[in-house]
């Protein structure tokens, strides 16, 4: 029960992360999915990672560090997801 | 526009699937590279053909401000420095050459000789244009460089070989023709090398302090010692010389500034050859105009990454499309400009030639300067410039990709951007990445993280004004200038460019963050024309704010602002 809850957090943290992402950095053409590979196909610069720091901070009370910027956290919605649901667990 | 954090790590086996030859892209590319050697060399009188010029009379074009003296097309495409050729026509046909072999190897030879042949093909290409002496500088200074952040286990022969560049670079003229000293200096070095490895730097890297202050020496060993000639002369000293090598070397210091912080991010494998790690810098694509978009290419992750990610033919490809864009640019622009100039000038508003400069020179000597000469000026100035500068870096950009490398644009339609931070990003990107990466972050992440409208100001002004004049624009003086302490006071005296954009880009991202885009920008629909607006009003004020990078003898800060403010429409006559 307790890791259907967590799962279903993750998947509110992931469709928030994803409303953003449409919004912020509109990407006519592609189709935004968890799974889609945002440094391959959605990020303009990295600018828009500074952005989404900030979203990721205020929107769910996380601690971004620079580390965390690599292309693992960054992958896909879902990893982004992953790492802000490890961080609010934490 | 792909951006820094696009690059992610590519495998072998990718890359050979990338790896498909098409016939038809090498004649495409072999094409356009012809168009270049007709255009921009004397190539034409070795077949018998009418030089450029001679060819658009033939076809009843007569452009005043195209072609030169010898009849081609006078090109801003050009090799800094070079010193082995009579005229600049015949280093561009060698430029030329070399890119052609380097295209043809990258694109012929098995994968893992593609990498090394760009390097050997970089190395040619230096010995022919600049020399033996400057060709072993360079790479003395990458060895050092190497040795320091890639430690080998058997260093022995590399310090060796560092012993010997060392000696052809800096050394070999001393002997005074005495091979007895020549043989006693190339050895002194190669021992002084081995000794001062082995006893001395080596144990500082297996401390992790001392080695972390090491790197960081190495890394900005450019902006130390420019800085330190500078301040002696400024002391009374003479001022220095940097040899051919080095300045080459300092002219890539951002790029290596990347290549350490990929480093420090874990971004680079523990053991890089010698040759991977020179395929970052000695690149074919780094030699047309070396000291202009020296960001070009980044650091480690980006260059490796980014080679042969995608389809072969595709990136070689977009290597020809930007060729064709970059020899509009080198063709037409100073054709463009005096159009510009002419219908500025019919109309009654002084245009000063399109030189924010010169108009900044009448204004001191008394000339009275109107609110639209003002605005007209340092606009049509910006347009000159990026003309200019938008035909060199699309060709380096170009032999990047034709070479297999996924090449994001340094300038990638400006005019499109509609908030300054945008535009930064879309005219400088390559550099506007190295000021984010190195100086940016590194603020972003440890200043003001409760207040994040400060903290993006706190790294916009860390970054846009502080790094960019420093780091990017005192050195790039002193290089340019020479080592004198006069240079790094006129550049300090431009601070006020470099804070107004900072503010400028700072307050575009804040507006941004505040107030979310509920449209995307050029959407054609009734709001179109604020875009309009939005796009003249930024590109005007980054126009406008160059008066104070633009300074003219005599002129002091207060001048410069009065004329800022003229250009606002507000006159303190």
């Amino acid at each position: 029960m307790a890791s259907k809850e967590i799962d279903m957090d993750k998947g509110e943290i992931a469709e928030q992360i994803r409303t953003f992402l449409e919004t912020e950095f509109p990407n006519p053409g592609v189709r935004l999915t968890d799974t889609t590979l945002l440094l391959e196909e959605w990020f303009v610069d990295s600018m828009a990672i500074v952005e989404t720091v900030l979203f990721l901070e205020k929107r769910f009370g996380v601690r971004i560090g620079r580390r965390d910027i690599n292309g693992v956290h960054f992958r896909t919605v879902a990893t982004l997801a992953e790492l802000v649901s490890e961080r609010r667990d934490g | 526009m792909a951006g820094l954090l696009r690059n992610v790590p590519v495998d072998d086996g990718l890359r050979r699937a990338n790896d498909r030859h098409d016939w038809r892209v090498v004649v495409a590319v072999l094409a356009v590279l012809g168009i270049y050697l007709y255009l921009f060399t004397h190539v034409a009188d070795a077949f018998g053909w009418p030089r450029p010029q001679f060819l658009a009379w033939r076809l009843g074009w007569h452009p005043v401000h195209v072609f030169d003296r010898d009849h081609n097309v006078d090109s801003t495409v050009g090799v800094t420095l070079a010193q082995n050729w009579p005229s600049n026509d015949d280093e561009r046909l060698v430029l030329f050459l070399i890119v052609g072999g380097a295209f043809l190897s990258a694109y012929f030879l098995p994968l893992p000789l593609k990498q090394p042949a760009l390097v050997a093909w970089t190395g040619l290409a230096l010995l022919l244009l600049y020399g033996i002496r400057a060709t072993a500088g360079l790479l003395w200074c990458h060895l050092w460089v190497y040795l320091v952040l890639h430690p080998p286990s058997r260093p022995g022969w590399l310090t060796l070989a560092g012993g010997v560049l060392g000696y052809v670079a800096l050394l070999s003229g001393a002997s005074g023709g005495d091979w007895a000293v020549a043989a006693l200096l190339l050895v002194a070095s190669c021992v002084g090398h081995w000794v001062g490895y082995r006893f001395v730097i080596r144990p500082l890297l297996d401390r992790p302090r001392p080695a972390a202050w090491l790197r960081t020496a190495v890394v900005q060993s450019a902006i130390l010692t420019v800085g330190m000639g500078a301040m002696l002369q400024g002391m009374g000293a003479g001022e220095w010389s940097l040899p051919l090598g080095v300045l080459l070397f300092f002219w890539q210091w951002e790029r290596l500034i990347l290549y350490h912080v990929d480093h420090k991010d874990g971004l680079i494998p523990a053991a890089v050859p010698l040759w991977r790690f020179l395929a970052v810098f000695w690149n074919p694509g780094v030699l047309p105009n070396w000291n202009w978009g020296v960001t070009i290419g980044q650091g480690y992750s980006y260059v490796h990454n980014n080679f042969l990610c995608d389809d072969k033919n595709r990136l070689v490809l977009s290597g020809v499309r930007i060729w064709l864009v970059a020899l509009l640019y080198l063709v037409f622009w100073n054709e463009i400009r005096h159009l510009l100039v002419t219908g500025f000038e019919e109309m009654g508003i002084p245009v000063y030639r399109a030189y924010t400069r010169e108009m900044v020179r009448r204004f001191m000597a008394g000339e009275t300067v109107t609110t639209a000469s003002v605005l007209a000026t340092t606009f049509l100035d910006l347009t000159r410039w990026t003309m200019l500068w938008a035909g060199v870096v699309h060709f380096k950009v170009g032999v990047w990709r034709i070479c297999g490398y996924r090449m994001d644009p340094y300038i990638n339609k400006p005019w499109l951007a509609t908030d300054l931070a945008t535009f930064w990003a879309r005219f400088t990107f390559h550099y506007r990445e190295f000021l984010v990466r190195a100086f940016y972050y590194p603020v972003f992440f440890r200043c003001c993280r409760r207040r994040p409208y400060l903290r993006v100001l706190v790294a916009t002004l860390a970054a846009a004004a502080f790094g960019n004049l420093v780091w990017g624009h005192v050195t790039e003086r002193l290089y340019y200038r020479g080592l004198t302490w006069e240079n790094v006071i006129h550049v300090l005296g431009t601070w006020p460019y470099f804070v107004l954009l900072a503010l400028g880009i700072a307050a575009s991202q804040i507006y941004l963050l505040k107030f979310r885009r509920r449209r995307r920008p050029w959407t054609f629909d009734r709001h179109l024309w604020k875009d309009v607006v939005a796009a003249y009003c930024m590109l005007q004020y980054y126009a406008l704010i160059h008066i104070f990078a633009r300074p003219a003898s005599g002129s002091s800060i207060g001048d410069l602002g009065r004329l800022f403010l003229t250009g606002l429409g507000i006159r303190l006559d």
